[in-house]
């Protein structure tokens, strides 16, 4: 659904992605590690059409989506959780939830994607005119994702959801999202949480250095001696 | 007394003026965080447009703005994607510039055009004076302030209770995020630019027949719109509506009661040192 | 070493062109060059706190005033000649600069406030000077015109030209001497990053300080000058719009560049002297195109025109050392 090619980016003039390929199957759940600062962030900016890449290409669904806008990118189906939340602090659960739904082709389906995401959600619905810039972390992590999900996405990328989270409230999430993988939906996910990562992940991908190192089933990853060196410090 | 109720009543009216147009300034500040030194120019634009309608054309102002808006709304709109819209990521150091050599094109194109000559504009209220018991006031200014507030507010309601008004409040606060959302920010900078070169021309001619009218007039009402912004707060509309009354007051009391008077314009100036050497983090740095 | 040695040679040999060239050219021409030379001066000494400090102030109007309004009056009341008492206005630009600086300091001003407040200011001493009898008012003070070097009274109007073409070229060396000395090295690591300038030793206040009053007291002399070559000084000398064309025209030649406000000036206020000329019943017609020239500049090569030359150079000389090296 979703392939990246030789793609090389960075700011200004420091190169962060050297030669990153990829690709993200319909209907699994892919993982991206890496440490910090590997890039994973900056790839998914390419991704998303918030960076141009130097070289290489974006392709989702066969179409080359290469230096398109953020906005143009979601229309086609390609929606992201930043990270961070990046709520907006000052508008109501509500109205966070209805800017999810700004993409052209989610608007007819407002009704039913808000009430997915309700029941998704309980406690979204309880506090729909509750300023979002006053829940507590995981309940603006649900109102980051549900607010992705009211643009009817077809791939839902995540930067790092669980950051900041307590342990059990960052379960909940990936909980959701594996839920959401068994209706059909496509995730590429973004983690620093290895070992939570790969145990709701179909595949992972190791970023280090600028390119792919690793990448393999996540099944096998899970017991790749390297990656249980370095990222699960065993 | 009366004198000072007069005083009192035509600084109110001015700053509701001032306030709308430092709201202007506000909002397209807040979705663009670009500072435009020539937002003054703009507004003697819709004034001169209003003077050559009357003059050339025999067009009441008042009526002029019906076409008035919109062609400035047109006109805001393509200023914004040829000038503007490439320095969105510019640091403020080059839009200072930028927009300083729009307000020196704006001036010595309208020096050519209409000359350095005072005009004056007239419409059908000239002349006609309304009282409010012990108080009167012209009948124009007393227009341009019901008008000022009538928009300010309309543009509150906009922002606060509109799909669109969200999405530049979404934009305002974290542009990447909205985008992500699927907000087309490009265009909603855009179109709020347009929608406050709008207003200017809806202001504009509602403010001629009070003053005289001069290709310079733009650096006093920019330089006026900032202080009123800044001492006002960026999101803060209610704060910007008392800020802009009391400019205008500042500025009427000061030319009754300043020694010597001709002192009084600098007042406002010194206001606005003074608050932000008290107060230098205000309202500018939540933005870069 | 090479280019440094290079611009020093560059900048007599202009010395040496603009002294023979003002011997075949008419009056209006030598006008013209006169006003331009001015500008470049005035955009040399803003450079300084603007440019290489990144300091973007307003206010060098009021130091040009300072300098044109003390030494007229010193020279009126007094009868102390301008020769001196352009020092004494430039000791008293130099005085409000270091006010101004220290208040941006102490109050860690952000770059835009600083800016609005120097615009303030400049607007609020305007008005003081209209205001103030004193001063002189709206009209400002007359300096009687005479064949009298000795008070900066020159019957020939070359002798203003020489005057100022020595000041332009000073200026010059000052620059380039700044550029080159590890106290220009400071102001560059100022404008990049004052935190880290600060945590590498350098003392922010005191080589601003220099800057500002460096700045200021050699603009106050552009402030004497203008009042001796046009015999009256006026508040028109502190006005905003002042401030504006030193920013833009320095923008254009490149702001914080060496030759830039050389070059912006020499481009600009010829293009709007001819104009102004050519279409005399059109008033502003030079202006505009002035203003469409900055705006186009500006707009295309964003740092000005000798950065962008320097740039173009810069990559030519990589170009061809890769070539060389591929060989």
């Amino acid at each position: 659904m979703l392939e990246l090619q030789g793609i090389r980016a960075g700011y200004g003039g420091v190169e962060i992605i050297r030669d990153v390929t990829l690709s993200v199957n319909e209907g699994r759940v892919v993982s991206l590690l890496g440490a910090n600062g590997a890039g994973k962030s900056t790839l998914l900016s390419v991704v998303s059409g918030l960076m141009r890449p130097w070289a290489g290409a974006v392709r989702f669904m066969g179409t080359n989506i290469t230096g398109w806008r953020p906005d143009q990118v979601a229309e086609e189906g390609l929606i992201q959780v930043p990270q961070g939340r990046r709520l907006f602090t000052k508008l109501s659960v509500m109205d966070n939830l209805l800017l999810g739904n700004t993409p052209r082709r989610a608007r007819p389906m407002r009704k039913q994607l808000l009430q997915k995401v309700f029941s998704m959600f309980p406690i979204l619905d309880q506090r729909r005119e509750q300023l979002a810039g006053t829940l507590s972390g995981g309940q603006q992590q649900m109102v980051a994702i549900g607010r992705a999900l009211m643009g009817a996405p077809r791939l839902l990328v995540l930067d790092e959801p669980s950051i900041g989270l307590a342990p059990s409230i960052a379960m909940e999430v990936l909980g959701h999202l594996r839920d959401l993988n068994r209706d059909g939906m496509t995730v590429l996910l973004v983690e620093q949480n290895v070992a939570q990562a790969l145990s709701i992940s179909d595949r992972g991908y190791i970023l280090e250095n600028g390119v792919i190192a690793l990448s393999d089933e996540a099944k096998a990853l899970r017991h790749d001696p390297r990656v249980l060196k370095a990222y699960l410090g065993v | 007394m009366d004198t000072l109720l007069q005083i009192i009543s035509q600084g109110l009216v001015l700053g509701g003026v001032y306030a709308l147009m430092a709201l202007a300034l506000a909002i397209v500040y807040s979705v663009t965080h670009q500072l435009n030194f020539a937002h003054g120019d703009l507004m003697v634009v819709g004034m001169y447009l209003a003077f050559w309608g009357m003059h050339a054309l025999g067009v009441d102002p008042y009526v002029a703005i019906v076409v008035i808006a919109p062609l400035m709304f047109i006109a805001g709109f393509l200023l914004f994607r040829i000038v503007f819209a490439p320095m969105l990521s510019a640091p403020h150091l080059v839009v200072i510039q930028v927009t300083l050599a729009l307000s020196f094109i704006v001036q010595s194109a309208l020096l050519l055009i209409f000359t350095s000559n005072f005009q004056t504009v007239h419409t059908v209220l000239s002349g006609k004076i309304l009282r409010f018991g012990p108080v009167m006031l012209a009948a124009a200014p007393v227009l341009a302030f019901v008008a000022s507030i009538v928009l300010a507010l309309a543009a509150y309601y906009v922002i606060r209770h509109t799909e669109f008004g969200k999405r530049v409040l979404a934009v305002a606060e974290d542009r990447q995020a909205a985008a992500l959302a699927g907000v087309n920010v490009v265009l909603v900078q855009a179109s709020v630019f347009a929608a406050a070169v709008a207003v200017m021309g809806i202001a504009g001619p509602l403010v001629a027949p009070m003053m005289v009218l001069q290709p310079s007039a733009g650096l006093h009402l920019t330089l006026i719109s900032f202080i009123v912004f800044i001492l006002g707060g960026a999101n803060n509309y209610l704060g910007t509506l008392v800020a802009g009354l009391i400019i205008g007051l500042s500025e009427s009391l000061s030319s009754l009661y300043m020694r010597p008077p001709e002192l009084a314009p600098a007042v406002p100036y010194l206001i606005f040192i003074v608050f932000l050497l008290v107060r230098p983090k205000g309202v500018l740095e939540r933005a870069s | 070493m090479k280019q440094q040695q290079l611009s020093y040679v560059a900048v007599v040999v202009l010395v040496l062109v603009g002294l023979i060239g003002a011997q075949y050219v008419s009056r209006s021409t030598l006008d013209t060059v006169i006003i331009a030379l001015w500008f470049v001066y005035l955009c040399q000494t803003w450079n300084i706190i603007g440019g290489m400090a990144g300091q973007f102030s307003f206010a060098h109007p009021v130091y040009v005033a300072f300098g044109g309004y003390t030494s007229t009056l010193l020279f009126l009341h007094l009868g102390l000649t301008p020769w001196i008492g352009m020092f004494v206005g430039a000791a008293a630009a130099m005085a409000f600069a270091a006010v101004l600086c220290w208040i941006n300091f102490r109050q860690q001003l952000p770059m835009l406030t600083y800016a609005l407040i120097t615009l303030g200011v400049t607007v609020v001493a305007v008005i003081v000077l209209h205001t103030s009898n004193f001063l002189g008012g709206h009209e400002g003070l007359v300096i009687p015109r005479g064949d009298a070097p000795a008070t900066f009274r020159f019957a020939d109007k070359k002798m203003y030209y020489y005057v100022i073409l020595v000041a332009v070229a000073v200026m010059m060396l000052i620059t380039l001497m700044l550029r080159h000395s590890r106290f220009g090295v400071r102001l560059l690591a100022i404008r990049d990053n004052q935190d880290a300038a600060r945590m590498i030793g350098v003392n922010v206040l005191r080589t601003t300080l220099v800057a500002s009053m460096l700045s200021a007291g050699l603009g106050a002399f552009a402030g004497t000058f203008y009042a001796h070559y046009m015999s009256v000084v006026d508040p028109s000398i502190g006005q905003v719009e002042l401030a504006v064309q030193v920013v833009l025209m320095t923008a254009v030649g490149g702001i914080g560049t060496t030759w830039g406000p050389l070059f912006g000036p020499m481009l600009l206020v010829p293009i709007e002297r001819y104009l102004s000329r050519q279409f005399v019943d059109l008033a502003g017609v030079g202006y505009l195109f002035y203003g469409l020239v900055i705006i186009a500049v500006l707009l295309v090569l964003r740092d000005g025109v000798v950065s962008w030359i320097a740039k173009t150079m810069r990559s030519r000389r990589m170009k061809s050392k890769s070539q060389g090296a591929q060989r």
